[in-house]
């Protein structure tokens, strides 16, 4: 029974445009059942911030997106009051035009992501975005928000969630989480895509790239991330290269390597990687794949 | 074993709920991060899936029971060995992937080599509970201090001795830590108006902001990384601050070591090794190079090409090395002009700096004079305590 729920499941994933393959789609199953959050690792540009997208839209739900930065503290993750608001509103009542008193009402609230999340209806996909960038403290935070699911503030007491979120969590591994933090979460390690997937991935997203041309374009890709560069191509690299050969009109790989290697800006994203691909390099990777 | 609870789930067959709680120890019993939630969970969720179908198991358990990458790599491995092993079909209790290319370490074989090592007089106190016996060094170090203080860590013959001041060092790479946490106070008069405690405050005033608070932001902890020199002209010190980097490793909670010789290896994850033992195999990969020649500018020049994005403007970058380089000197300045640049304070330690009769000949060393912040000893106790104020100042 549950084996066919997993792959309905997947199939849903598919046609919310993610290919997720079986691991994956099964962990996002099981995430929707456990009430666990998830923490995807992988390197940048291997589809972590889609997973939450898709997820949120086979569960037609609202995504909530937390960016994670160095110094993100409460007051930009949780809420903050408004206190030009609140300024206004203890001047009006000096003036007499208004004799409610409380300057601490929900009213005077600015939401942020985490009680955002904590606070709509419908349990939403919460994202917590590059969570290694945030400051330890930021992260023990996090900790109690996502054991309890609730946040206090002084003025108003506890919110408690009236739905639980899904919560998502990606790291690029900038920097060691802590144990307390992994030990909440189930784990998933995001690797680089095989051929096959990568290959239904630019089928999926680009349906206008010709079968032949799709199959050398991840062909070539599957193998540049095998040379030593410093910043290997993601999915995301696969995705842009594709449209811009789709836009030089190129059908074959090998048709004008100028062109080619004019377009290749977008798989690689710093000047040593451009210049350790050399011609020759370039013109052995383009013959293994056409 | 018994902080782990046995839940027999009615639906669930005997056997199968005793097989899964053997395998949670298996992991547990090879560094996963499990306890009693996680087995808790394995066992709630196991209702979920089909239990018999293997695929959605190992997807399962992987789930719940990995924490990182390396767990992540070594499931399957721990995987096949536990429900394919014919030996631990039949018993639970021993079950344990022998002949195992990954040494996967089972419960029971880890307890007899923790009991074998302690017999054993090289590293007879890291495999059991390594804090004690640091602890015990450290009161012993404290009162016979005078002595060890001053002596040169290339002149200690005896083993004894070696492994005292080793627990010395480390033990005082870890105090930093308290003194390093301490956070400056909130400024009054510089940085961004605080508008929340304002507004509270003019409550006084009756609604009138007056007094204006500020918030600066906090000094931290800055992020530390560490190179280090493992040559052949090193190897007197270099195991010993590979422990004082352990240490170091242990107190900040940004850091990256990288160890070189002819070529740069990250050692971070092998350093968070509980047990020196296992610290000293993960590094056997340096293998023969360990103790060999020394090309510094080439293998710094690798460390900025493949690492280089971690250094940031909030890096304390220390470089530990004696200065003698096989490679050219042109390639140590290009490496070093781009650490300095790249990181907040370039700090250079050579073991021989302060000793007596030292004098910076090797061409190395003068690259390293002119684009260092700092260059420190560390020879001796003395000169190692005189790195502290570098390591517990904030950024």
């Amino acid at each position: 029974m549950s084996h066919q729920d997993i792959s309905a499941f997947r199939t849903d994933l598919l046609d919310a445009g993610y290919v997720a393959d079986a691991e994956l789609g099964s962990a996002l199953w099981l995430v929707s059942k456990l009430e666990r959050p998830l923490l995807l690792e992988g390197d940048a540009g291997v589809g972590k911030t889609e997973i939450a997208k898709a997820l949120s839209k086979v569960l037609d739900t609202q995504l909530i997106r937390l960016q994670c930065y160095e110094g993100l503290d409460v007051s930009s993750a949780v809420y903050e009051w408004n206190y030009q608001h609140q300024l206004l509103a203890i001047r009006s009542q000096e003036s007499g035009a208004n004799s409610d008193g409380a300057i601490f009402d929900p009213k005077f609230l600015l939401e942020r992501p985490l009680l955002a999340a904590i606070r709509s209806n419908k349990a939403p996909v919460l994202l917590i975005d590059e969570i290694d960038r945030a400051d330890e403290e930021f992260e023990a935070f996090l900790l109690e928000v996502l054991s309890d699911f609730q946040v206090s503030i002084p003025e108003l007491g506890t919110i408690e969630a009236k739905s639980r979120p899904r919560v998502i969590l990606t790291s690029n591994g900038t920097r060691q989480l802590s144990d307390a933090l992994r030990r909440r979460c189930l784990y998933h390690y995001v690797d680089y895509p095989t051929f096959d997937k990568e290959l239904k991935i630019l089928q999926t997203r680009l349906p206008d790239v010709s079968a032949a041309l799709a199959r050398q374009i991840v062909g070539f890709v599957q193998d540049l991330r095998k040379v030593d560069l410093v910043k290997r191509p993601g999915i995301a690299e696969t995705l842009d290269w594709a449209a811009a050969l789709l836009q030089f009109g190129l059908d074959k790989l090998d048709a004008d390597p100028e062109v080619l290697r004019s377009t290749l800006v977008c798989l690689l994203k710093t000047r040593e990687d451009s210049e350790r691909l050399e011609d020759f390099e370039l013109e052995r990777l383009v013959a293994r794949a056409v | 074993m018994s902080d782990l609870v046995e839940i027999v789930d009615p639906q669930i067959p005997d056997n199968l709920s005793q097989r899964l709680l053997g395998f949670v120890h298996q992991t547990r019993a090879n560094g996963f991060r499990v306890g009693v939630s996680e087995q808790l969970l394995v066992q709630s969720s196991i209702a979920l899936i089909d239990p018999f179908s293997e695929r959605e198991l190992r997807s399962l358990l992987r789930l719940v029971l990995c924490s990182e990458k390396r767990d992540w790599n070594r499931f399957d491995e721990l995987f096949d060995s536990y429900w394919h092993s014919e030996r631990s079909r039949r018993q639970v209790k021993t079950a344990g992937g022998s002949g195992n290319a990954l040494k996967l370490v089972s419960e029971k074989s880890g307890e007899s080599n923790r009991t074998a090592s302690s017999s054993n007089q090289g590293d007879a106190n890291e495999g059991s509970g390594e804090a004690e016996g640091a602890g015990e060094g450290y009161q012993e170090g404290a009162s016979r201090s005078t002595s060890i203080e001053k002596v040169d860590f290339g002149s200690i013959t005896d083993p004894e001795e070696m492994r005292r001041v080793e627990i010395l060092v480390e033990r005082m790479a870890i105090d930093m830590r308290r003194r390093s946490s301490r956070r400056k106070k909130v400024s009054k008069k510089r940085g961004a108006v605080d508008l929340r405690r304002t507004l509270r405050r003019s409550l006084a005033t009756g609604g009138e902001p007056i007094n204006l608070l500020r918030k600066q932001v906090r000094k931290r902890q800055p992020r530390l990384l560490l190179i280090l020199d493992v040559s052949r002209s090193m190897s007197m010190y270099s195991f010993l601050l590979l422990r004082f980097a352990r240490g170091l490793a242990r107190c900040f909670r940004d850091v990256a070591v990288f160890a070189f010789h002819t070529q740069i290896v990250p050692i971070t994850d092998a350093l968070r090794q509980t047990s020196l033992a296992r610290v000293r195999n993960s590094l056997s990969m340096l293998g023969s190079g360990w103790s060999g020649g020394t090309r510094i500018g080439d293998s710094l020049n690798q460390f900025n090409e493949r690492y280089g994005n971690w250094v940031n403007s909030r890096t304390l970058t220390c470089v530990v090395s004696d200065g003698y380089d096989t490679g050219s000197a042109d390639e140590l300045e290009h490496a070093m002009r781009q650490l300095k640049q790249r990181g907040r304070n370039l700090l250079w330690i050579n073991p021989l700096w302060q000793r007596e009769g030292y004098s910076p000949e090797a061409k190395g060393m003068r690259v390293a004079m002119e684009y260092a912040d700092q260059v420190a000893g560390a020879h001796n106790l003395e000169t190692l305590r005189a790195l502290v104020p570098h390591f517990t100042r904030l950024a």
